[in-house]
C-alpha cells in the first residue's frame, strides 16, 4: 500500500498525465455542452425568424407557379378527394414554419447509441497516452534505477505503477462518464422530455464497460511502455498496429469474417455490449432463392467474444511487459 | 578480522553485441570489502567497475558467479539489505520535472521515511533554498548534491558513491571528501569508485584495482604501494662516479633533475655503504614515494593497451 500510495503521488504531480485526465474529464464535458446546444427548445424569436423565412419563401415566384399549378392540376401534387383545394395545396406547395425549425429535441436513445460508444472510446486513446507517458518519463530521465534501489522489489514497483496508473483512470472514466449522463438526465427533466426506461437500464452496462475499457487502456499503454521503454516507441507500436494491422487482417483468409478480427470492431462491440459486422463472403457469393438461406452476411460479435479477444491482447502485452521489466538490466 | 560487507566470487557480466558476439564486462570477479572505513575501487574507463556495482545493487543480472552485502545472497534477497545500502551509480537520475524536494520526498516516502529526513537530507548537502526548483534547473553539482542526499535518506551502513564528485567545484569536492572520510570513520562502509586518485588516496584506507573486468590488485593502500618498491633520490659531489660505482654495484641507476634516481628493492644502508667505499659522501639521501596515480597507472598500462588494441 505504501508504494501504491507513492506512485499516486507520482503519478499526481506528473504534469502530463494530468493534462491527459483533465481532457479525459473536459471533452465529455465539452460533448454534453455541444449536444444540450444543438438540442436546445425552440425559442420565441427561433419562431419569429422562422415565420420570417416563410413569408420570405411564400413570396417568391417559383413557390407562386407551384400554387397556381397544384389549383389546375392536384393529382400531380398529390392532393385528391379535398373539399378545400386551395388549403389542401398551400399545406403542401407553401413553405410551413415546421420547416425552418430543423434543431431536434435531445433523444436519449439516439445519444446511448452514438455518443454513448464515442465517449468510452476518446478516453480510451487519453489514458492508453497517460499510461504510456507516465511510466516513459521514468525510463527517459533514468530515474527508474534509482526507485529501484529503494525497492528493489521489481514485482512490487511494476503492480504499484500499475495500480495507480488504473486507479487514476477508472476514477477519471466513471466520473466523466457520470457527469455526462447526468447532466443529459438533467437536461431531460428540464426540458420536460420523454426518457425511456430501457435507457436508464442501459446505462450502468455501458458506464461500467467504460471504466474497465478506459482502465485497460491505461494498463496497455503502461505495460507496452514498460516492455519497449519508450513512450514514442509504444505510441509507434501502437499507430502501427492500428494501421498495418487493419491492412494485414484484411487480407488474412478468415473465411469472411476479417471484421470480426479488428481492433476497433471488438472495441465497439465490448462497449455497446455486442455488435453486428459484414462477413463479406457471404455477401459475395450468396444468392437468395427463397428457402430462408441468409444472404446479408449479418455476424453478431457478442460482448464475451469481444472481451476474449481484447483480454487476450491486455494479458499478453501485462505478461511481456513484466517478465521483460523482472528480467533485463535496468539502465 | 573484520567481516565483509561486498563478497563477490567469480562475478561474471556478459553482454552479447549485436552482431552476435559476446564481450566480457566482468571476468571471474573476486571483490572483498571489510566493514569500516573507505574503500577505493579502482579501474580505467570501461574495466567494469560501474557494472560490478550495478549487479551488486540488482540493476544488472549477473551471468555467472554469486554476490553477498553483509552475508546475504544478492539479488535474491536484496530486499532484505537494500535498506542499509545507500548509493549513487553513475551520473545522478532524477525526474527532470520535479523539484528536488518533490524527488526526495517520492524516495523517502517508498522507504517509510518523513519528511523531516528529506529536509535534514537537503541541509546536509546544502540545498536548502534551492529544493523548490526544479531538478532540470540544476547546475551538474546541484544534482550531485541531490543525488548524495538521497542516500543519506536511508541513513545507510553501506554507501556505494561512483564518481561522486562529478561536476562538483573545489569547495564541493572537498566538502564531499571530507563527508566520505568522516562516513568512513564513523563506521559506514564507502566504497568509492573514483577516477581522481589523488581524491582516492586522501580518503580510502584500502583499494581494489580492476582492468578489462579482472582483479589487478586489491589490499590497504599502503601496502599496495609497498609492493611497487622504493625509488631513492642520490646527491653526490660526482654524480659520473658514483652512477658508475652503485651500477658496478648492481643498482639500476638513471640521471634525475636533481640527482640520481636509483631503483630496486635493496635497503638505503647497501647505497650509503657502496658510496662511502668509493669515498663518496652522500649530500642527498631521499625516498621517493610512490603514489596511488602512478601505481595505477603502471599496474593498468597494459590493460589499458590491450583494451585498445
Amino acid at each position: 500500500m505504501r508504494l501504491l500510495g507513492v506512485e499516486l503521488t507520482r503519478l499526481r504531480w506528473r504534469r502530463a498525465v494530468l493534462a491527459l485526465l483533465a481532457a479525459a474529464v473536459v471533452i465529455p464535458a465539452f460533448v454534453f455542452g455541444a449536444i444540450a446546444w444543438e438540442t436546445r427548445p425552440v425559442t420565441s424569436a427561433d419562431l419569429a425568424q422562422a415565420q420570417q423565412m416563410v413569408e420570405q419563401e411564400r413570396d417568391r415566384g417559383y413557390v407562386r407557379r407551384s400554387l397556381e399549378r397544384c389549383l389546375e392540376r392536384p393529382e400531380e401534387f398529390g392532393v385528391i378527394d379535398t373539399d378545400d383545394l386551395q388549403a389542401a395545396c398551400e399545406e403542401v406547395v407553401l413553405p410551413q414554419v415546421e420547416w425552418f425549425l430543423t434543431r431536434q429535441p435531445l433523444d436519449l436513445e439516439q445519444q446511448l447509441d452514438e455518443t454513448g460508444s464515442a465517449i468510452p472510446v476518446v478516453l480510451f486513446v487519453l489514458l492508453l497516452l497517460a499510461g504510456a507517458t507516465f511510466v516513459g518519463a521514468d525510463w527517459t530521465s533514468g530515474s527508474m534505477s534509482n526507485q529501484l534501489l529503494f525497492e528493489p522489489r521489481r514485482t512490487q514497483v511494476w503492480a504499484a505503477k500499475a495500480g495507480a496508473l488504473v486507479l487514476a483512470a477508472a476514477a477519471v472514466a466513471a466520473i466523466a462518464q457520470a457527469a455526462f449522463w447526468l447532466g443529459l438526465a438533467s437536461l431531460v427533466r428540464a426540458r420536460d422530455l420523454p426518457a425511456p426506461d430501457d435507457v436508464w437500464a442501459q446505462l450502468p452496462g455501458l458506464i461500467g464497460r467504460g471504466v474497465i475499457l478506459v482502465a485497460g487502456a491505461a494498463l496497455l499503454g503502461y505495460s507496452l511502455t514498460m516492455l519497449f521503454r519508450s513512450t514514442v516507441a509504444t505510441l509507434g507500436i501502437v499507430f502501427a498496429v492500428a494501421v498495418a494491422g487493419t491492412f494485414v487482417i484484411a487480407v488474412l483468409p478468415l473465411g469472411g469474417d476479417n471484421e470480426r478480427w479488428m481492433v476497433q470492431t471488438n472495441l465497439l462491440a465490448f462497449v455497446q455490449n455486442g455488435t453486428d459486422y459484414y462477413n463479406s463472403q457471404v455477401s459475395v457469393t450468396c444468392v437468395g432463392d427463397g428457402t430462408g438461406q441468409d444472404c446479408t452476411g449479418l455476424r453478431r460479435l457478442s460482448l464475451a467474444g469481444a472481451t476474449a479477444y481484447l483480454g487476450t491482447l491486455l494479458v499478453a502485452s501485462v505478461a511481456l511487459g513484466l517478465a521483460t521489466f523482472r528480467g533485463r538490466d535496468v539502465p | 578480522m573484520n567481516a565483509l560487507v561486498i563478497e563477490t566470487r567469480g562475478l561474471r557480466k556478459e553482454f552479447s553485441s549485436r552482431r552476435g558476439g559476446l564481450r566480457v564486462a566482468v571476468d571471474d570477479l573476486d571483490l572483498a570489502v571489510p566493514a569500516g572505513g573507505v574503500h577505493g575501487f579502482l579501474g580505467p574507463n570501461g574495466s567494469g567497475k560501474t557494472t560490478t556495482i550495478r549487479m551488486l545493487l540488482g540493476l544488472a543480472r549477473a551471468t555467472a558467479g554469486s554476490m553477498r552485502l553483509f552475508g546475504t545472497e544478492v539479488p535474491g534477497r536484496l530486499p532484505e539489505v537494500a535498506e542499509r545500502v545507500g548509493a549513487v551509480v553513475e551520473s545522478p537520475k532524477f525526474a527532470p520535472h520535479f523539484t528536488g524536494h518533490q524527488n526526495l520526498t517520492l524516495l523517502a516516502r517508498t522507504i517509510g521515511a518523513g519528511s523531516d529526513r528529506v529536509d535534514a537530507a537537503l541541509e546536509t548537502v546544502r540545498l536548502t533554498g534551492r529544493e523548490r526548483d526544479r531538478y532540470k534547473a540544476y547546475s551538474l553539482g546541484m544534482k550531485q548534491r541531490l543525488a548524495i542526499a538521497a542516500t543519506l535518506l536511508k541513513d545507510p551502513d553501506l554507501l556505494i558513491l561512483d564518481e561522486p564528485t562529478n561536476g562538483l567545484d573545489p569547495a564541493g569536492i572537498r566538502e564531499i571528501r571530507d563527508t566520505i572520510r568522516d562516513l568512513g570513520a564513523s563506521g559506514v562502509t564507502v566504497l568509492l569508485s573514483s577516477h581522481i586518485l589523488a581524491e582516492v588516496q586522501q580518503v580510502c584506507t584500502s583499494a581494489t584495482i580492476i582492468g578489462n573486468g579482472r582483479m589487478l590488485a586489491s589490499g590497504t593502500v599502503e601496502d599496495l604501494l609497498s609492493t611497487s618498491g622504493t625509488t631513492y633520490r642520490v646527491r653526490v659531489a660526482d654524480p659520473a662516479a658514483a652512477h658508475r660505482h652503485l651500477e658496478a654495484a648492481g643498482f639500476t641507476v638513471s640521471v634525475g633533475d636533481h640527482g640520481l634516481v636509483i631503483e630496486g628493492s635493496r635497503p638505503p644502508q647497501d647505497i650509503t655503504r657502496t658510496l662511502a667505499e668509493q669515498g663518496l659522501w652522500l649530500a642527498e639521501l631521499t625516498p621517493i614515494r610512490v603514489d596511488l596515480e602512478t601505481f595505477f597507472l603502471d599496474l593498468t598500462r597494459d590493460e589499458t593497451l590491450g583494451a585498445s588494441r
